[in-house]
């Protein structure tokens, strides 16, 4: 194919791309009101300039199969016929078979396509209005209206031509001519009437070319441009000979350059288009403006641009944002080697600011070229949602809003597959048929809404369903069986945990997911899409009430900010957007835990990650005595310390995937070239919070008691000094007999409370001349939001409670509740008062119990003391009395402990005659406290 | 109905519902729109938000904010809703030290000014003392039961 008709090819696909996306619009709107003439109107004249387009261009059966088309929309449109959903449906079908010849011709897949039975279904649809059509020969007679669709330019040779034609005073000339249809050899013919034209003048362009009238799909119609001095009817009766149809000649008299329709590509260095005569009827004219003005055909002050001559842009954009931060900084060295006041050097300084400022604005215009609206992706759905709820025979509404929001190219182009994913998931499974939605008091009619807007540096796209929404429990019973989560974690895992099993490949199995109320179906897909383009998905749920796929992207993919970082010499940049803050630390605030690293920032346990070991860089040395740099990421609210040796200095970066030129690699994102020319790696944050967070899943949050287990590992304590050795082996003989009578193993801080319940009941059956028992019938490690869950059932309870805080070095505290009817009996009997002698709590029953406390709490203090030989005193005791909901209140106020741990100890106090009393013992520390006793005794 | 508000929770609800919750130094705002029966109650812990906002019923500044923002959604008018507070207890007295915390009577003042900011006024209020509360707020009546021990 010569280069001109190619060039028309392209042209054609992407005009009758628009024209697919037209008439499923309106092919929609008129299923919803069928009367409506205006859309019947639209979708004719998209059918007829398809048809014209197609014969220009050289696919004769699309030609005919839409004039097909056309003809049984006239029908229509002069009220013959009504449309019917038969009509509806034959249409659709045959839009979807346009579109995939499209695409096939796109992709140079060339064959003829196969029209008869559609030809068919419309002949039988158009003869279904009872009037025989008997238009037979005009099935080829749209090639009539074709020029209209082609666009011609001069070129400079040309325009050269005809200038020197006028100065020899010789008319120029367009002949249209439309050889008959029923000639065979029409390519024959044409040759001939050339000849006779080339007789009478100077032929200056031929449309179609001459490559084009010999192959087999030319169609009979082609123009030239001549000049001639001859006059127009000696030139056409010249010409009208045998089995020619129609003539048609006009002048064209500008003396510049001519353009006959106006063609965008090279429309620049041509003038405006001067004449229009290659139209046929008239009507057909007003319908082809206002076709134009109904925005099918693109218009004139657009330019299409191929997109990867944008993104080559974009690239160089990028590169110049990346050059010129270069450029500042050799500005700023230069500057001082200046005196402030230099000229040359203000002069530099304004310059490369000017430059600088260009450089920004021409990013974000640049930026702005790439950006769509999402309208293009939306409207689709019109489609999809239509078909869909038919297939199923459930009734839907789309409700679209915030369409013109815009969105990167890219995303535009990615961002179709997932969502329909997500609307096919809403119709199939989300909303429910048409008798259960009536029972369960629903509007018949559902809804789903897809909503776009942009918020900060993100753009967020909705899509939600008014169905029955996920079943959060089944979801949890196929994570269980399908072995995703252990049956005791998936019972304690949040909403929002369990929901993101649904985004799990093999989730989606239609089999499982009919039991999991449907969702799933190739979530896996919509989940890998969004976060290859650096966002995510959330979604809400309410049973009965509908489900809310979030889809949370960024604004723009290509350039970002990023901190440059040095490790081992090598360069390495953390994307801003991710890094909280920057720290530093020495090497004794490194604890390890478990064999990772950690370090405490503010009540906080910050792991660290090695890079140097990670990325190969000749793993981490750590100097004695030298500040360690450590950059604090942050996602998903889970922060992460990076080490690095050296932090450079913020930059601007171009992203470029390493896939493209290297291969994928865990833990980097990609790479990006400096100003300067280095390469630096990009630093995968959210991969490495991922891989951070499989190890903490794995743990499952057993390391602290397990941090423990390690600091009172005897073996290593009992190179310690004489002293320690012999305290310890006092102590170890008293677990040993503890583990003995409790016959299984407890972790170090239950047995120390069980121990020091010993020493409390002892003094306590001293002060009484009693004998007294206090044992813990349960001690659970526990987070403070858990103990406050775990205690509600009875808030309004009146409670005694008793806190004592440690002082000294290390931060803990111990609260003493017992409800208001054992305080009182406990009151009772210690006090060898007879039982019910005490009515109402008062002063003297909340000091005994600050008294117990004071007792037991002291014990477990002092027993910590000396085992850790650290300073830590009890401090007076705080009592109070009321009910139990405010005590906790307060308790978890002073403390903040909602993020603390707690060892939550059911504790029994027993006295004479076996009477027993149930308090509990809540002894809180943060997680800071374990780790300074690990210091302590590994120091 | 009743619905009970736990700490650093923000519920709304109808007449003839009622909202239910126990405070400690905590500090209960009832706010109500007499017109159309619709309040709402705010757990509030502390007086201020330091950087974490997701848990906006904790704070003083962010909790009645976004009480009121709900409200307005639900078809309120700010110049229509009148305020009630309870709560804010020193729960435990120190004997012989200065509670330098004081978290209840910073929450009261952080919680009043908040509503001033917003131009809420408060019709009723139970704060302060060393015991803790039960309130009970009625939106058919907008009045509010408060229990407390002793």
């Amino acid at each position: 194919m010569s280069d001109k008709t190619s060039e028309y090819k392209v042209l054609f696909l992407e005009e009758s791309g628009e024209y697919v996306t037209a008439l499923n619009e309106n092919l929609v709107a008129i299923e919803k009101d069928k009367g409506n003439r205006r859309i019947i109107d639209n979708i004719f004249r998209v059918v007829h300039t398809l048809k014209s387009s197609a014969a220009a261009v050289g696919y004769p059966e699309l030609s005919e199969l839409s004039h097909k088309a056309e003809d049984l929309m006239q029908k229509i449109r002069n009220s013959e016929l009504e449309i019917t959903s038969d009509i509806i449906d034959a249409f659709f079908e045959f839009v979807d078979m346009v579109r995939v010849y499209l695409k096939d011709i796109s992709e140079n897949k060339v064959y003829k396509l196969n029209i008869e039975g559609m030809m068919k279904r419309f002949g039988c649809l158009i003869d279904s209005a009872g009037k025989e059509d008997k238009k037979e020969a005009a099935a080829v007679q749209p090639a009539a209206d074709k020029p209209a669709e082609i666009k011609v330019v001069f070129s400079e040779y040309e325009k050269k031509m005809i200038k020197e034609a006028k100065k020899q005073e010789r008319m120029i000339y367009c002949v249209t001519v439309s050889i008959d249809p029923r000639e065979q050899m029409k390519w024959l013919r044409t040759e001939l009437i050339l000849n006779k034209l080339t007789e009478m003048g100077e032929m200056i362009k031929l449309v179609p070319d001459k490559d084009e009238i010999l192959k087999p799909g030319y169609n009979g119609v082609f123009s030239v441009i001549l000049s001639s001095a001859q006059k127009p009817e000696n030139i056409t009766g010249k010409i009208r000979v045998d089995l020619v149809k129609e003539v048609k000649i006009s002048e064209v008299t500008d003396t510049e350059t001519f353009t006959l329709v106006h063609d965008p590509d090279r429309g620049k260095d041509e003038a405006r288009p001067e004449k229009k005569e290659y139209i046929t009827k008239e009507d057909e004219t007003n319908l082809l403006s206002q076709a134009k003005e109904y925005n099918i055909i693109t218009s004139s002050d657009t330019i299409r641009v191929p997109v990867n001559k944008l993104d080559s842009l974009m690239n160089l954009v990028g590169e110049l944002v990346i050059t010129n931060s270069g450029l500042k900084k050799v500005e700023s060295r230069i500057r001082g080697l200046f005196t402030e006041n230099d000229v040359l050097s203000n002069e530099m300084n304004f310059v490369t600011d000017k430059v600088i400022n260009i450089v920004s604005e021409l990013q974000i215009n640049v930026m702005n070229m790439r950006m769509l609206p999402i309208a293009n992706v939306f409207n689709q759905f019109n489609r999809v949602v239509r078909d869909l709820s038919k297939e199923q025979n459930k009734q839907i509404d789309l409700v679209l809003k915030g369409e013109e929001t815009e969105l990167d190219k890219k995303v535009i182009d990615e961002i179709g597959a997932p969502l329909t994913h997500l609307v096919r998931n809403s119709i199939d499974h989300g909303i429910e048929k048409m008798d259960e939605r009536l029972k369960k008091g629903k509007p018949v009619k559902g809804q789903i809404m897809m909503k776009a807007v942009h918020e900060g540096n993100h753009i967020i796209i909705s899509v939600k369903d008014d169905g029955r929404g996920i079943d959060i429990e089944k979801v949890k019973e196929t994570a269980v069986k399908k072995g995703l989560a252990s049956r005791q974690d998936a019972e304690n895992m949040s909403e929002e945990q369990l929901l993101k099993f649904i985004f799990k490949s093999g989730f989606s199995t239609k089999d499982e997911i009919s039991t999991v109320s449907g969702r799933g179906v190739g979530l896996d897909v919509v989940h890998n899409v969004i976060t290859a383009l650096g966002g995510h998905v959330n979604i809400k749920t309410r049973k009965e009430e509908g489900t809310e796929f979030i889809i949370i992207l960024p604004l723009t993919l290509a350039v970002t900010a990023g901190i440059l970082v040095e490790l081992n010499q090598s360069l390495y940049a953390i994307p801003i957007t991710y890094i909280r803050e920057c720290i530093k630390i020495t090497k004794h605030e490194i604890k390890t835990i478990e064999g990772y690293m950690t370090v405490k920032l503010r009540d906080e346990i910050l792991p660290l990650i090695d890079l140097h070991s990670l990325y190969d860089e000749g793993g981490l040395k750590i100097e004695e005595g030298k500040e360690i740099l450590v950059i604090v990421v942050n996602y998903q609210n889970k922060a992460v310390g990076l080490v690095v040796d050296r932090i450079i200095g913020e930059q601007e970066i171009v992203l470029k995937p390493l896939e493209k030129h290297y291969k994928v690699i865990k833990g980097l994102s990609g790479a990006a070239i400096l100003g300067d020319g280095k390469i630096v790696l990009i630093i995968d944050v959210v991969a490495l919070v991922g891989l951070y967070r499989e190890i903490e899943e794995r743990k499952n949050g057993v390391s602290e008691v397990r941090a423990v287990d390690e600091v009172w590992d005897l073996e290593e304590v009992n190179q310690k000094g004489q002293m320690m050795k012999e305290k310890l082996d006092k102590k170890r003989k008293e677990i040993k007999k503890l583990e003995e009578d409790e016959g299984e193993k407890e972790d170090f801080v239950k047995k120390l409370v069980n121990t020091s319940f010993k020493d409390a009941a002892l003094s306590l059956s001293h002060l009484t001349n009693e004998q007294m028992e206090i044992y813990a019938t349960s001690i659970d490690l526990m987070s403070g939001e858990e103990m406050v869950n775990r205690i509600e059932e009875n808030l309004e309870e009146p409670y005694c409670c008793s806190m004592m805080k440690t002082e000294g070095e290390i931060n803990a505290s111990m609260v003493f509740l017992i409800s208001k009817e054992e305080a009182i009996r406990l009151y009772d009997i210690l006090n060898e008062k007879k039982e019910g002698t005490t009515k109402e709590v008062d002063i003297d029953v909340t000091s005994a119990i600050g008294e117990i406390n004071n007792i037991m709490s002291s014990a477990f203090i002092n027993n910590l003391a000396n085992l850790v030989d650290m300073k830590i005193n009890p401090s007076v005791p705080m009592n109070s009395y009321d009910m139990l909901g405010a005590l906790m209140q307060g308790v978890v106020m002073q403390e903040e402990f909602l993020n603390k741990k707690v060892y939550f100890a059911n504790t029994r106090i027993k006295a004479k005659e076996d009477k027993e009393f149930v308090t509990r013992l809540m002894i809180m520390s943060d997680k800071d406290t374990l780790f300074q006793l690990i210091k302590k005794i590994k120091g | 109905m009743q619905h009970n508000v736990r700490i650093a929770e923000i519920k709304i609800a109808k007449r003839p519902d009622e909202l239910v919750c126990i405070l400690g130094s905590c500090v209960g705002v009832c706010l109500w729109d007499p017109n159309n029966g619709l309040g709402g109650l705010v757990h509030i812990m502390m007086p201020e938000s330091n950087e974490d906002k997701r848990e906006k019923g904790k704070y003083a500044d962010t909790g009645v904010k976004a009480l009121v923002e709900k409200m307005e959604i639900k078809g309120s008018r700010l110049s229509d809703i009148v305020a009630k507070i309870y709560g804010g207890a020193s729960m435990f007295s120190m004997t012989g030290k200065k509670n330098t915390l004081n978290i209840g009577e910073r929450n009261i003042e952080a919680v009043k000014k908040s509503l001033k900011e917003i131009g809420i006024p408060v019709v009723h209020e139970e704060l302060g003392g060393t015991t803790g509360r039960k309130i009970i707020f009625n939106l058919d009546t907008g009045k509010v039961e408060v229990r407390q021990l002793k």
